[in-house]
């Protein structure tokens, strides 16, 4: 999927319910996308996930 | 960047589309639902002849054999339980498709105790959520300053008052017996909640649970279209009857041979209104029990046939479907022991009632 896009990522998977509760997260799975919550309760089908991905880079790059 | 841009995602892919294309897709969507529907009643008025013809006419077995009784049965009552789920699944999707968890704890922030507590044995019957998130969720509300009594009416109703359940009673009952049941787990919702409340059970959270702080929790996925809805409650259906089917099989096969081998009136000694011990045993032996309530209600109907008192079966299906003791541990983690303890005593003492009641009134 990363790789699709061709960006540069790492993927962390959190188990730590503490840590998990500090992304304000109410039903899991969740997807934090530069630490930030896209998508919770469910999983996202791979055109949002995209999607959720192609938001975050224009966000990093207006933030520039 | 604001916080709604990054979760437009719902209506980004269709902004090129025009306007008329767009109507388009919604006459299509509305012709392919119409049709699915026209299917649904023509398969459901046949159920009944065709299992009848499948059974006496093409394996020639007499109505009135317990292999012929049980066949029929078989045949019957599979396919209209899983007719009735899916179109009832699909309807609650849409109506959940309103609710999400975050929207839920919003509203319940602030609630006092009693109003809180009906509040929330409601929107604990039409939030989605799966009993894997009722640790998050227990954070969140506890969080949000939403009462414990409150939270816990929520986490006791979800499970407890359930669509599979209700569709199942419905369907083979009656709309009596499921409007029943559904009043009943509500209120035991509502009152075990609040009774916990009343104890000011507070210190008993874990105190890891206090240190968490959250501000107000974002909610994704907003602005759906009727379209998005539509396509929430296909997946509902897909995910809940692909994953309940083979228990309903096994149900209905356990019931169908008990309908057609158990002789009428045998159960009534022990499971009938005279014995009053059967419904604590009921929940005693359900409360350990995790089955899911597609399983186990066909086997319900069949008890009853033979001559189980209703409470009594009620209070059995109660404590296996809203009382499971894998998912009351998952709450260990948030809950210390006590809490669990009062928390499992108080629910069961609820059941137990109500199965009283009921063999008392009907």
């Amino acid at each position: 999927m990363v790789k699709e896009l061709a960006v540069d990522a790492t993927i962390e998977e959190v188990k730590d319910i503490k840590k998990i509760m500090e992304y304000r997260i109410l039903t899991t799975p969740g997807l934090v996308v530069n630490e930030e919550l896209v998508c919770s309760g469910r999983i996202p089908s791979k055109s949002e996930v995209t999607q959720f991905i192609m938001n975050a880079l224009d966000k990093e790059e207006k933030s520039k | 960047m604001k916080q709604s841009d990054v979760y437009n995602y719902d209506s980004a892919p269709s902004e090129p589309l025009t306007a008329r294309k767009q109507n388009g897709n919604r006459a299509r969507l509305f012709t392919r639902l119409g049709i699915g529907l026209a299917l649904w009643v023509f398969i459901y008025y046949w159920l009944k002849p065709a299992a009848d013809f499948i059974t006496y006419d093409i394996f020639r077995l007499s109505p009135s054999s317990h292999l012929g009784s049980s066949v029929a049965f078989f045949l019957y009552d599979t396919p209209k339980v899983i007719l009735l789920l899916v179109i009832v699944i699909f309807v609650v999707g849409i109506i959940r498709s309103f609710f999400t968890p975050e929207r839920t704890r919003q509203l319940l922030a602030g609630k006092r105790q009693i109003f809180g507590n009906v509040l929330a044995g409601g929107l604990g019957v039409v939030t989605p959520f799966c009993s894997c998130s009722a640790v998050p969720l227990f954070i969140g509300f506890v969080e949000a300053g939403i009462p414990l009594g409150v939270t816990l009416s929520f986490l006791i109703a979800a499970p407890m008052v359930n669509e599979v359940a209700l569709v199942l009673l419905a369907g083979m009952f009656g709309w009596r017996i499921g409007l029943i049941y559904l009043v009943t787990g509500l209120v035991i919702a509502i009152s075990a909640g609040w009774v916990i409340g009343k104890l000011k059970m507070e210190r008993y959270i874990e105190g890891w649970v206090s240190e968490i702080k959250m501000a107000e929790a974002s909610s994704p996925a907003s602005g759906m279209t009727f379209e998005d809805r539509v396509h929430y409650g296909l997946t509902a259906v897909r995910e809940i009857v692909g994953k309940v089917w083979p228990f309903i099989l096994a149900g209905i096969a356990v019931g169908a041979a008990i309908h057609g081998y158990v002789p009428q009136g045998m159960l009534a000694s022990f499971m009938g209104k005279s014995a009053w011990w059967s419904v604590p045993a009921a929940v005693l032996i359900g409360v350990p029990m995790y089955s899911n309530a597609a399983g186990i209600i066909p086997i319900v109907q069949a008890l009853m046939e033979k001559g189980a008192a209703l409470g009594t079966v009620l209070a059995f299906m109660m404590a296996v479907v809203g009382l499971s003791l894998p998912e009351t541990m998952i709450l260990r983690k948030v809950l210390k022991w006590q809490l669990i303890g009062i928390f499992i005593g108080v629910v069961a003492i609820g059941i137990i009632i109500i199965g009283y009641l009921f063999n008392a009134i009907l």
